[in-house]
């Protein structure tokens, strides 16, 4: 049976979009909505996702389906390589989420080693992924009601303990911040993906699959929007954003007293996990469908699953903590991965109707009218698109203020910070402050000039003669590691000295030998 | 002998018109069987000597039928020079309604074998089937895998015809269909393919044809073994076709479009396609008030997550989230547990082990035996167990309340996947703790969505199909009125569902 010709019903689609979208959605929301005013950045989000979805939907219900559109429009060579496109950011992502859960099952219900934390997550998450597609519904829609019930009702009772001042909108609203908080929180919706290649299998009108779509993206939204009220009500924004489990955290201090259970958080955080393994499980299953279609892998669901976990687990390993994965996940999704997923759809649409008019030439002349209109439609997605991708919010490479140096001494106040900093239209190249540490630095020197400073061509760090000991400098080091894009390459100079002078030390060196003395 | 066969174990040999021949491949088929009875005739039609031979298996055939019904009447006979004897037979002489006309000799024997007899006539190549079976069965007994409080109480026996008969006596409709066929090669068990023509999936008859047509094998026992032969998925403790022994249930089911299987000496029933909602059901929620049906519809699912979960969520939790735990309970567990020297999830194994060691001895020995059986192992040996020390009291509520919890499932190949299963989350549970209880717990949640029972997904109605035109989940957890549910489930033909209405 080929792909095309399995079925799922539109309250199957529903389900899965509110399930594989909320359930991850609602982990992150607190962290990534910004600390003021995130209650707007949210609204945004969801507005955003129904913008987002829409595009995805009708791009998916084209003729007969984005499957097929992408394979008629392209050769062989070319709808492979998008194929793996998709596979790869798909894997990115399921690693990414990997690591999200791999933290929070040792946080609070499993404090094992890591191998026996993965290998029954991947075993359950390959396991998952190698079916089809009325499969993969029915498993959806058979946990939903188990997933969405419990927590959407422990929330609900959350509404009661939390402090509805601290999530309500504060002066000044800052409309640029708040686009570029709702532009992060638009990555949690990238689930949505999904339904380009799910709206063409959905059975029934156009009109009650889009009625049903919609709807689950508005659900999933009002769900993340319910967690995020609750968690910063009882959190607060500064809490919320500064911790990868705020959702747990604030799920702990609901503490309903069961009568039976004590600690009825631990058994709902259950429920994240299924609703976790739910998410990447679907990206397991799309990556293996893929993968079916471009590698010679025919009818077996099972080896294409396997290949599948074995790349997320690879990918997994890029980054040792979920941390560090989020961060740059967050990077990545914002830049590189959000912007991909709806402009790749469109230029495969693009493609499509083009060759589509080659064919056609002659039924086309017949509606050009249709066509204008058409066009003029996607003129106005143009600024929408432009907004979406976050381009305007990100400076550009001109705008910038690249450090070149760093020179700290000790200070009564804390440490003298002072900058050789590179302009490109080579004005004042010092700024010298006084901060107790590097965030303090960045603050005091965006509040003076305006600007950013950018740490990403840093040429070394000098440090005063009293400072020049790894145990000493360590702290400033760590921050500057932290809170800077220094790699641990770049070079440790003592101030004073020559080059020539200078022994041959790295970042990275005096990080392992502060660490050693500690030990 | 080898030679009267084909490599299909079919009889090769033809009728002749000579009687002596006939006789000597009767003769050489079934030597050695020493149950096998043959009567000669001779008829005098005025000079000539007319010759015939009966054949049948005693204790297979009612033989004072053939005396009086058949041998006597003929005997009585005086034949005119003109008559033409076989038809005379056929048509007038023998006074048994059920006759037929054989001229295949594999034919003939397996009617033999089926306890029907045959008359050979010397001078014709063809045999009368004279239809005199007596085969020693069992009556029309009460169920004992399936009683209810309310609802009739017989059940199928090991006879097709009788299960075919209750069948019909329930179903007074020429629509329904009863398809007869054999399988095993050496058994050639009859089995019967009972459905409504216009309410049954189309193609699905067929299907289960095609499947049964596949194999090729000696000898099938009971339906079980049929059933194993059409399980697609072997690799899933859950069943993925009924069985029952109830007549009124396998009506009921005939009529919502589901096909019945009865095997020739299997009291028990198939049904097809199956839902894991299907093994639910029990008869006697249709004939009591829906109220008390809907509450002991939700007890049995509420039953079923104790019977697979409860005894590795109890390790779970005690082993490694005890900060779950009142103070109060975790107190009176640690001072249970003081004096017993096994880990917790040994313990936990050695009163399921006691369990199903009670269990399987309950069912092997003797009725009276069996119950005391029970009484004794739960009584006395779970008193003992607790205080030699081995295990502690809250265990044996957990494993006795998870033994009851499976007993209310009213299928028992279906209650039996539960307790395999339950040993799997006790092992995981013992591993992960709450962590490993749900990966379990949702592995057989994937298992259960992927599962479809010829075409009807497995988890139907809770979860929906591409269609979706059906009012299954009135019939589901909540057992709502009969008068509200107007359509048949999803098993019926589209465009069939309707199956009530209101005279006008």
């Amino acid at each position: 049976m080929g792909e095309a010709e399995y079925r799922i019903s539109p309250k199957q689609l529903r389900r899965m979009i509110i399930l594989e979208t909320g359930s991850i959605g609602c982990l992150f929301v607190t962290m990534w909505s910004g600390k003021e005013n995130g209650i707007l950045t949210v609204m945004l989000s969801i507005i955003g996702s129904l913008i987002y979805g829409g595009i995805l939907m009708a791009i998916g219900r084209i003729d007969g389906g984005f499957f097929a559109m992408t394979e008629r429009s392209m050769n062989g060579f070319l709808w492979r390589i998008a194929w793996l496109i998709y596979v790869l950011r798909f894997a990115i992502r399921g690693a990414w989420i990997l690591s999200y859960m791999e933290f929070l099952i040792r946080e609070t219900l499993f404090d094992g080693s890591r191998l026996m934390i993965l290998l029954p997550l991947l075993v359950i998450c390959g396991y998952a992924g190698m079916r089809n597609l009325e499969g993969r519904a029915r498993f959806v829609e058979l946990l939903f009601w188990w997933v969405v019930l419990p927590l959407v009702l422990l929330f609900v009772v959350g509404l009661w303990k939390a402090d509805f001042i601290s999530v309500l909108p504060r002066e000044p609203i800052r409309f640029q911040e708040l686009m570029v908080g709702d532009y992060h929180l638009m990555v949690l919706f990238l689930p949505l993906e999904l339904l380009l290649f799910r709206m063409s299998a959905s059975e029934g009108s156009d009109k009650k699959v889009w009625a049903n779509g919609m709807r689950g993206i508005l659900l999933a939204g009002l769900w993340v929007f319910l967690v995020y009220i609750v968690t910063d009500g009882m959190l607060g924004s500064n809490w919320g954003h500064d911790t990868l489990l705020g959702v747990t955290d604030a799920m702990e201090l609901i503490s309903i007293k069961s009568g039976g259970l004590e600690r009825l958080d631990i058994l709902m955080i259950l429920f994240w996990l299924v609703g976790g393994i739910v998410t990447l499980s679907g990206y397991l299953f799309q990556g293996q469908q893929l993968l079916r279609r471009c590698l010679p892998f025919g009818k077996y669901y099972g080896v294409a699953a396997v290949w599948m976990t074995f790349a997320i687990l690879a990918i997994y390993f890029c980054f040792s903590t979920a941390w560090e994965w989020s961060e740059w996940y967050l990077q990545y999704a914002c830049i590189i991965d959000f912007p991909i997923s709806i402009v790749l759809p469109l230029i495969i649409w693009l493609l499509y109707r083009m060759k589509y008019r080659k064919e056609n030439r002659r039924l086309l002349k017949q509606q050009t009218e249709k066509a204008v209109k058409e066009f003029c439609g996607c003129l106005l997605l143009v600024p929408v698109l432009f907004h979406l991708t976050g381009c305007t919010q990100r400076p550009s490479i001109e705008e910038r203020t690249y450090v070149e140096s760093i020179h700290i001494t000790p200070d009564v106040n804390g440490y003298q910070y002072q900058c050789m900093l590179v302009y490109v239209d080579t004005q004042s190249p010092e700024y010298v402050t006084v901060a107790e540490d590097i965030e303090e630095f960045n603050q005091e020197y965006t509040c003076m000039t305006g600007g950013k400073l950018d740490y990403s061509h840093l040429q070394g760090i000098y440090l005063s003669e009293s400072l020049y000991e790894p145990k000493v400098a360590e702290d400033v080091l760590e921050d500057i590691r932290e809170e800077t894009q220094a790699v641990l390459s770049t070079p440790i100079y003592q101030d004073g000295l020559e080059i020539g002078e200078q022994k041959n030390e790295t970042l990275g060196d005096w990080l392992k030998a502060a660490r050693e003395q500690i030990v | 002998m080898e030679q009267l066969y084909n490599s299909n174990h079919e009889i090769t040999a033809k009728l002749d018109k000579n009687l002596k021949k006939n006789e000597a491949v009767v003769k050489t088929l079934f030597s050695k069987c020493d149950d096998i009875v043959e009567k000669e005739f001779q008829f005098l039609r005025q000079n000539q000597t007319i010759r015939a031979y009966m054949v049948y298996i005693d204790g297979l055939t009612d033989s004072e039928m053939l005396q009086d019904n058949v041998i006597a009447p003929l005997q009585r006979k005086k034949w005119e020079q003109e008559e033409n004897i076989f038809q005379a037979f056929f048509h007038s002489e023998i006074d048994v309604a059920d006759l037929k006309e054989e001229t295949s000799f594999d034919k003939v024997i397996n009617y033999i074998l089926k306890g029907d007899t045959a008359l050979f006539i010397d001078g014709y190549a063809k045999v009368i089937i004279i239809s005199s079976k007596k085969l020693p069965t069992r009556g029309v007994e009460e169920s004992k895998a399936e009683s209810v409080m309310r609802g009739p109480r017989d059940s199928f026996n090991e006879s097709l015809r009788t299960c075919t008969a209750l069948i019909r006596r329930r179903i007074k409709d020429p629509k329904c269909k009863i398809e007869q066929e054999k399988f095993g090669e050496r058994s050639r068990t009859d089995y019967a393919l009972i459905y409504m023509e216009d309410l049954v999936q189309e193609g699905l008859v067929e299907e289960i044809k095609a499947e049964l047509d596949s194999y090729k094998t000696d000898a099938i026992y009971d339906s079980g073994m049929l059933e194993h032969f059409m399980n697609r998925k072997w690799y899933s403790p859950f069943p993925l076709i009924q069985s029952t022994e109830r007549p009124d249930k396998v009506a009921s089911s005939i009529l919502e479009g589901r096909v019945a299987i009865v095997v020739d000496n299997s009291p028990e029933v198939l049904l097809l396609p199956a839902t894991f909602n299907t093994f639910f059901q029990a008869s006697d929620d249709y004939y009591n008030q829906w109220s008390v049906a809907t509450f002991a519809r939700i007890l049995r699912y509420i039953a079923s997550i104790l019977a697979i979960g409860l005894p590795g969520f109890y390790i779970a939790i005690t082993s490694f989230h005890l900060e779950m735990l009142p103070t109060e309970l975790l107190l009176a567990i640690a001072q249970a547990r003081s004096s017993i020297t096994f880990p917790i999830v040994v313990e936990v194994l050695l009163m399921e082990l006691e369990f199903e060691l009670l269990r399987e001895a309950g069912i092997r020995l003797p009725g009276p035996m069996g119950n005391t059986i029970g009484i004794v192992g739960g009584l006395i040996v779970g008193q003992a167990a607790v205080e030699a020390g081995l295990v502690s009291t809250i265990v044996v509520i957990v494993v006795a309340l998870g033994a009851l919890a499976s007993f209310t499932i009213p299928n028992e190949s279906f209650a039996s996947a539960y307790r395999l299963l339950k040993f799997f989350l006790i092992l995981v549970s013992a591993i992960w703790g709450l962590y490993g209880f749900v990966l379990g717990m949702l592995m057989i949640a994937i298992h259960l969505s992927g599962l479809t029972s010829y075409g009807v997904p497995y988890m139907v109605p809770a979860v929906s199909t591409a269609s979706g035109r059906y009012e299954s989940v009135r019939d589901f957890i909540l057992r709502l009125p009969i008068y509200t549910m107007k359509k048949r489930p999803v098993f019926t033909k589209e465009g069939q569902r309707n199956r009530m209405r209101k005279k006008i």
